[in-house]
């Protein structure tokens, strides 16, 4: 995939064949600043939690991070962060993280992440790509933080892309092209870009559960937020049963948008699977 | 000079097209709701945020990719990619609809090879049909020019956006025709800085102006269908 060695690689392979049908590693690869903890289970669901850690502190110019997440039939999983990740200045070229999931015949897998900070002259690509078979579950949230500036200037990273793709893994049809770029430099006139907030989040739900009733119980949830701007559109394609929403939201901290992606994450769980709801304390 | 060519350009980028890109803001009307479109200058500052986040890594890298590979696959791919990387559904769907029926009157008109495949396809809903794909089909095969292409149909949006201005905010008459003098100079930049652009690029977006073109659904009172 790319010419470099990676900095950090890291490979799970999750089974729904552990004891008492609990969902477990088949297979574990890390190398290099990747790491992950041991699985908890938070719940009696079966569902496997693993907690990423990134042990370099941060990421550097020109690191290059590897993920490679797949998640086999009926098997379930929740993928999270220890941490923040941190972009910290990157004059030898910008920073990127590559992640590949996949997600079989009615396997789940909540891909909850911490912020991701950009501080002053960072530069972040990051590439998720994403298969899904329509009867899977898929759960993303993230939230992008700008770093704090000496002199108190908000937004002094210089560039943010996350380029996700959503596709069918029975047809190969892309249902979501999401391609954000954030640059604040190239920033003209006073409309789009994020608003007069500070802190965009993002959420990416596919699930045969999701229909339009449900789109609008979020828009009317979040139209009823005081502290969050954003809104929830329906995802559907030609070529593809596949269908969710993508919630693309702002606000000034990044705590409102953690926990109103928890929030949905724990009403959608509790709806389709009658799970308890998230609870992510950190270890 | 080839007056069919100049014919079909002036024919086909003519915003009195019947495609139905009068009942769309692509998210002004959001703005408006908001009162922070309240005037030409307003507008104008928004127009020109469209052009150059949205239209151009869209649209106008849409039509020169197609361009640069003028296949039926290409053009499947560049259907489906220009669908998913549109975040907004009513704009996804308003580019459907516009599509197909500039697919339509494409077929009907100059019946150019790939049109009536690609009109198929849409109607047989492997794919969901864009204006700007369909605009390139006539372009290409007519000989054009892929930047008189893309600068025929990035002005022929803009120009529409501006009579649906004049009508919603509402404008004056005058002042629709300054901001559409003013847009010259943004239309010709972006037509240049589309040819810088690569596949990464393509559907960039950034998340404010994506909000105010999802969040347009949910509008109470509105005039316009996006």
């Amino acid at each position: 995939m790319t010419q470099t060695q990676p900095v950090g690689t890291l490979r799970l392979t999750i089974d729904d064949q552990g004891p008492q049908g609990q969902s477990r590693a088949v297979e574990q690869f890390h190398q290099g600043a990747l790491r992950v903890i041991r699985p908890h289970y938070l719940d009696d669901s079966g569902q496997v939690c693993y907690t990423i850690i990134a042990i370099g502190g941060g990421y550097l110019g020109g690191d290059v991070y590897e993920q490679q997440f797949t998640i086999k039939d009926n098997a379930k999983a929740l993928i999270t962060t220890q941490s923040a990740t941190k972009i910290y200045r990157t004059p030898q070229g910008p920073a990127t993280q590559h992640t590949e999931i996949n997600v079989g015949e009615n396997a789940v897998l909540e891909y909850l992440a911490d912020q991701t900070i950009a501080y002053r002259e960072a530069t972040y690509h990051q590439f998720t790509k994403v298969a899904l078979h329509p009867s899977a579950t898929f759960v993303m949230s993230e939230q992008i933080t700008p770093g704090w500036h000496p002199d108190g200037k908000h937004f002094a990273y210089d560039e943010m892309r996350l380029h996700t793709e959503i596709t069918d893994s029975t047809t190969g049809r892309l249902v979501l092209l999401d391609n954000l770029l954030l640059r604040p430099d190239s920033r003209e006139g006073s409309f789009g870009w994020t608003e007069q907030y500070t802190h965009s989040g993002q959420m990416i739900v596919m699930g045969e559960g999701v229909d339009k009733q449900l789109v609008a119980e979020l828009n009317e949830q979040l139209a009823a937020h005081p502290d969050v701007y954003g809104a929830v559109n329906f995802l559907s394609a030609p070529g593809t049963l596949l269908r969710g929403f993508i919630a693309r939201t702002l606000s000034n901290r990044t705590e409102e948008l953690i926990n109103l992606h928890e929030h949905i994450a724990s009403l959608l769980r509790g709806r389709w699977r009658g799970q308890e709801p998230v609870n992510l304390r950190k270890y | 000079m080839d007056l069919d060519a100049d014919f079909l350009l002036l024919h086909l980028s003519d915003s009195a097209l019947p495609t139905g890109a009068f009942a769309h803001s692509f998210g002004f009307e959001t703005y408006m709701d908001a009162e922070r479109i309240t005037n030409a200058e307003e507008f104008q500052d928004w127009l020109k945020v469209l052009l150059k986040v949205q239209l151009t890594s869209s649209d106008a890298l849409a039509m020169r990719m197609f361009y640069a590979t003028p296949t039926v696959s290409e053009l499947k791919r560049l259907d489906e990619r220009l669908f998913a990387g549109t975040p907004a559904r009513e704009i996804r769907e308003a580019n459907a609809r516009m599509g197909t029926r500039m697919a339509e009157i494409v077929a009907e008109t100059y019946s150019v090879p790939l049109i009536v495949e690609y009109l198929e396809l849409i109607q047989h809903r492997e794919l969901s049909g864009h204006p700007a794909l369909a605009l390139a089909l006539a372009t290409h095969s007519a000989g054009i020019d892929v930047d008189r292409a893309i600068h025929a149909h990035l002005t022929a949006t803009v120009s529409s956006l501006i009579q649906n201005a004049v009508r919603g905010i509402p404008l004056g008459q005058m002042a629709g025709q300054r901001v559409m003098f003013a847009m010259r100079e943004h239309i010709g930049a972006a037509v240049k800085r589309s040819a810088n652009l690569d596949e990464i690029d393509f559907c960039s977006g950034d998340p404010g102006l994506d909000i105010s073109q999802m969040v347009h659904e949910t509008q109470r009172a509105r005039l316009f269908m996006s």
